[in-house]
């Protein structure tokens, strides 16, 4: 019901066409949940199989979202972007490198030894990306807008949630599952009510203004600011000890 | 695994409360004092954040020793609070200013496609080695009082200047430290530069 309320807010701002990586993710999920209803119904037998196949799929489609947010938060800051080509392939390859020396070891092809601790390795891939982009944008004070804030803060508490709830399933087993039952679609719902309010209309990230000066003068600046850092520094080692 | 998540849950909590209890406190005894208005800068002079003078008299230990031999125990008490709280304030003004510093740094910077990734990230390194240790000494300060932590830094700083010294007279007479950019040259003595 939430995801087709969000689809539906997009098609009313006439704004769907401008994130559709995360609003082809969000139309996934929808369609996976009726499709799982209807197997559940007919086909019970094929019902875990089809889960965890369609689990995957969306996995690989929230790497979608990811990517959208890097795309609409840094395209207007080309020293961001620069900056992000060389953190995020370095943050990817950190963290992809277990999952695929894990893969390389196993018979199935597969990181986890079960699909829990499969979907788990791939979520932390996810997370330290958004992570990475998120200190990005903090450190480089990059304005990020009402929906692209709430892309975050909604996929965030969800990929933090699912990789604490998939270590306490993965480690706890069996006696966590009820809890687990509960856990999950509340928390993917407290997910869809931050989506919602971000994204109830169209809220882009604001436009830099007067930032386009700055090319030859790069190296000046480095320099300065780091004189400035050393003076700071300078000052507390003289006071500290004197 | 739960407990170890409560204990830091619990610790960093404390640790918090901690900090905006010290935060307070300082500033109601700065406002009491009449040294300052609620949300005004404490230093005035040239450049941005606090003066090297003004914090090398708040860290200097004479008047302390005077005080602690000459006035009655609750006076020295009280001595020794306000002189905390002021060198709390000046370091948390100096960490200020280097991260005022550091936010117009990126804000300029962020829309140049010149951007050096290296440069970016050697910078941030000095920034963060700068705030971690502002933050060690803030703590140390919180605990122990300006006076002994200005005793145990000048006791820092002279084992690492007869360091420097020893490794001067064994190496050759102009080395190059790897990934520092600092060469060290016998016979002179390194000066940090004016303010």
């Amino acid at each position: 019901m939430a995801e087709a309320a969000l689809l539906a807010c997009a098609v009313r701002g006439r704004f769907l066409a401008r994130y559709p990586l995360f609003y082809g993710y969000l139309s996934a999920v929808l369609l996976r949940s009726l499709l799982l209803v209807v197997i559940y119904q007919r086909f019970p037998a094929a019902y875990a199989r089809t889960y965890w196949y369609s689990q995957f799929l969306l996995v690989l489609l929230g790497c979608g979202v990811v990517w959208e947010i890097y795309r609409r938060a840094l395209h207007q800051y080309p020293g961001v972007v620069r900056m992000a080509q060389n953190v995020i392939p370095f943050l990817f390859a950190l963290s992809a490198s277990r999952v695929i020396a894990k893969a390389w070891e196993s018979p199935k092809w597969l990181p986890g030894a079960t699909t829990l601790e499969t979907e788990r390795d791939l979520r932390i891939v996810q997370a330290a990306l958004l992570a990475g982009l998120v200190a990005l944008a903090l450190y480089y004070a990059v304005p990020l807008g009402k929906n692209l804030k709430g892309m975050i803060v909604g996929y965030g508490f969800f990929l933090a949630t699912s990789l604490v709830q998939l270590t306490a399933r993965n480690n706890l087993g069996e006696s966590f599952q009820s809890a687990w039952q509960i856990l999950q679609p509340t928390s993917y719902l407290l997910s869809l009510i931050f989506w919602l309010v971000a994204l109830w209309s169209y809220a882009p990230a604001p436009k830099p203004q007067h930032e386009s000066r700055l090319e030859v003068d790069y190296q000046a600046l480095l320099k300065a600011t780091r004189r400035g850092l050393g003076t700071t520094r300078t000052r507390l080692s003289r006071t500290i000890g004197s | 695994v739960t407990a170890a998540l409560i204990t830091l849950l619990a610790l960093t909590t404390s640790v918090v409360v901690a900090h905006w209890r010290t935060r307070l406190m300082t500033r109601r005894l700065l406002i009491e004092e009449g040294v300052a208005r609620a949300g005004e800068s404490l230093w005035q002079g040239p450049g941005p954040g606090p003066q090297s003078e003004l914090g090398g008299a708040l860290f200097d230990s004479s008047d302390w020793a005077v005080v602690r031999r000459e006035a009655s125990p609750p006076c020295a008490r009280r001595f020794q609070e306000e002189r905390t709280a002021l060198a709390l304030e000046w370091l948390r003004q100096l960490r200020q200013s280097a991260s005022s510093l550091m936010s117009n740094h990126a804000k300029a910077v962020r829309s140049s496609a010149a951007l050096s990734v290296s440069g970016e990230l050697r910078l941030a390194s000095e920034f963060f080695a700068f705030q971690l240790l502002t933050g060690v000494l803030y703590g140390a300060v919180w605990l122990c009082g300006p006076f002994h932590v200005a005793a145990l830094a000048g006791y820092s700083i002279d084992i690492s200047r007869r360091l420097k010294e020893a490794v001067e007279d064994v190496l050759p007479a102009r080395v190059s430290f790897a990934g520092t950019g600092v060469t060290a040259q016998p016979q002179q003595e390194s000066r940090p530069a004016a303010d």
